[in-house]
């Protein structure tokens, strides 16, 4: 599939970055480096959990947790996560401020129960976000994620609620 | 109806008028107090400035903007600069400011009446269920804070609700630290994650409103959303001079439909300990004792209460402390308390450096830093790897197992010292 047909289905197809339960987000993007500006985080993030991560992560790669990823901290971990090229999660559970970090980040995320068992580190995935389809293209498993709702479909399709902001900023009487 | 408070509180908050609700649901809703702290990136006023030029906040009235919760002072240039600037941005919408020294956010939300029974809340960390102590609906919020402050609504998905009753007696030397502590490493850290979770039985009722928040910000470890706790007659004296509005109180029917119950009796629990490196990594204190200890932290939002410096003056006067230890009071109030009660004499007399109040060295911010290969004791809600250097490492435990623990200079029993 070219490139064009891939953005315009959305689909994002890359290698698994895999990691397990509980996952919380100060291993992802540590407090040593959150007051260090944008460059730092970018060369240590995920170092915690898988030391070659910063370094051999490719755009379009795909993050893959098991329950309640992303519990603990606040902070935006998806955000930095998309910035160093990740393109989509999947996960079994992930927790609720992780799950809308994302969203809001305009990453999509997809909650698939115990189907991520059939995902492992190094497996190339394939993910249709509109559709919600999964493959695992390293083993042949199909998944079929829970579409999102339409109005959170909105705010991840504009790139994040900041954006979504801007695009409808005729409707919010407070900003100029 | 059979409704959960977090249902009737959700619904209650809907802009479009429901009639019937159920778990699944998702509602935009109004929100009653929504704030944030001095935060990470995208936590940032930055998120507002990005939109280009705000005039206002839906209501200044109920936004707040909280600089002294993860620092307890201006410890670097570009801190103190980020600081100027968000001052100037928030007193410019007339958003009200919370300098250093004021503390904790959370703990002053409640504090000051902000959140109160039956309001629904947000706030920019992840320990914003601890309103549920005074029997709101609180749940954190990310860069949507934007979307909150500017139309004074957010959406929400009703979650099911869980409930955690705790009965009995604890046995001297035990706390309602210890409690949560064992309930985290006994049902574990996603055991209710995205759901509400409301706590009951007579142990929890039984206790001074400050000893419950323990239990409702650490909801957060156990992956709840929000959680609950019905307002008793030791809420509302205690809200009283505090909210400066009326409220209704919000209870689930005695029918409500809860997913799940967990029950604990703590009347034969031991001191426990959360020895490193994750919440649920819990221990009975004995199997830790003598484990060498560099810092001692008495403080944070867990531990950091009059309650819990009452008991630590008692187990420190008239010894030396051996760790270094940092005594930092959740909120202002609660330094004033301490002042006026004379406990800062018994810290400073015992060897205890004074701080003002913050979240403490929960996550090595602001001061306390470790070196690799030290290792730290306090009563906060984490212990994850990140939240100090890298290399160091972090016990939990009461707030006068912390006291005991500063006087050896390695995990000490506190009912040696009671």
């Amino acid at each position: 599939m070219n490139e064009e047909a891939k953005r315009k289905e959305w689909i994002v197809e890359g290698t698994v970055w895999r990691v397990g339960n509980n996952v919380n987000t100060e291993s992802i993007t540590p407090s040593r480096w959150l007051h260090e500006g944008h460059q730092p985080m970018m060369e240590h993030i995920g170092e915690i959990l898988i030391p070659e991560f910063p370094k051999k992560v490719k755009k379009g790669d795909i993050w893959v947790g098991g329950s309640n990823l992303g519990c603990s901290s606040s902070r935006n971990a998806p955000m930095y996560l998309r910035d160093k090229g990740i393109g989509a999660i999947l996960c079994q559970s992930a927790s609720r401020i992780f799950f809308r970090n994302a969203l809001n980040s305009g990453l999509p995320i997809f909650e698939i129960g115990k189907e991520v068992e059939k995902i492992k580190m190094g497996d190339r995935v394939r993910i249709n976000v509109r559709s919600g389809e999964i493959k695992n293209l390293t083993t042949g498993a199909e998944i079929k994620a829970k579409g999102l709702p339409d109005f959170i479909m909105a705010i991840l399709e504009s790139g994040g609620i900041t954006q979504y902001i801007l695009s409808r900023k005729s409707e919010y009487k407070l900003l100029k | 109806m059979q409704l959960t408070a977090v249902e009737k509180i959700l619904m209650k908050h809907s802009v479009d008028p429901i009639d019937k609700i159920s778990p699944g649901d998702i509602l935009t809703c109004r929100i009653d107090y929504a704030g944030m702290h001095e935060g990470f990136d995208a936590r940032k006023y930055t998120q507002f400035t990005d939109l280009g030029e705000m005039t206002g906040v839906f209501d200044p009235e109920k936004v707040g903007m909280y600089l002294g919760h993860h620092f307890c002072t201006g410890h670097s240039d570009e801190l103190a600069e980020d600081q100027k600037k968000t001052r100037e941005w928030a007193e410019k919408l007339g958003i009200r400011v919370f300098n250093f020294g004021s503390g904790i956010a959370h703990i002053i939300i409640m504090e000051e009446g902000l959140a109160y029974p039956g309001a629904l809340c947000v706030f920019g960390d992840s320990h914003t269920p601890a309103y549920g102590a005074v029997g709101a609906i609180s749940a954190q919020c990310g860069i949507e804070m934007a979307q909150v402050f500017l139309t004074g609504t957010l959406w929400f998905k009703v979650p099911e609700t869980h409930k955690y009753v705790i009965t009995g007696e604890t046995k001297k030397g035990v706390y309602p630290r210890d409690v949560i502590q064992h309930i985290v490493g006994k049902v574990g850290m996603d055991a209710s994650v995205y759901k509400c979770i409301e706590w009951d039985g007579s142990y929890i009722h039984s206790l001074p409103v400050p000893l419950r928040f323990p239990f409702t910000l650490m909801a957060t470890e156990l992956g709840a959303k929000c959680s609950f706790l019905e307002p008793d007659a030791t809420t509302v004296e205690w809200l009283m001079g505090r909210v400066k509005k009326p409220y209704e109180i919000v209870k689930s029917d005695p029918d409500a439909v809860f997913e799940k119950t967990y029950t604990f009796d703590v009347s034969h629990l031991e001191p426990q300990v959360c020895a490193p490196s994750s919440p649920e990594n819990t221990k009975p204190l004995s199997e830790a004792l003598g484990a060498k200890i560099d810092q001692v932290c008495i403080g944070t939002c867990t531990g950091g209460s009059i309650y819990d410096f009452r008991e630590a003056a008692k187990i420190l006067k008239g010894h030396k402390v051996k760790a270094r230890t940092l005594i930092i009071p959740s909120t202002g109030e609660v330094m004033k308390q301490c002042a006026a009660e004379e406990l800062l004499q018994v810290f400073v007399e015992s060897g205890c450096d004074l701080f003002p109040a913050y979240c403490g060295t929960c996550q090595t911010l602001s001061i306390g830093h470790l070196a690799p290969g030290e290792v730290q004791m306090h009563p906060g809600p984490r212990n994850w790897p990140g939240r100090t250097a890298e290399g160091s490492y972090t016990y939990l435990g009461s707030p006068a197992a912390c006291a005991a623990t500063a006087i050896e200079g390695n995990i000490a029993d506190p009912r040696d010292y009671l």
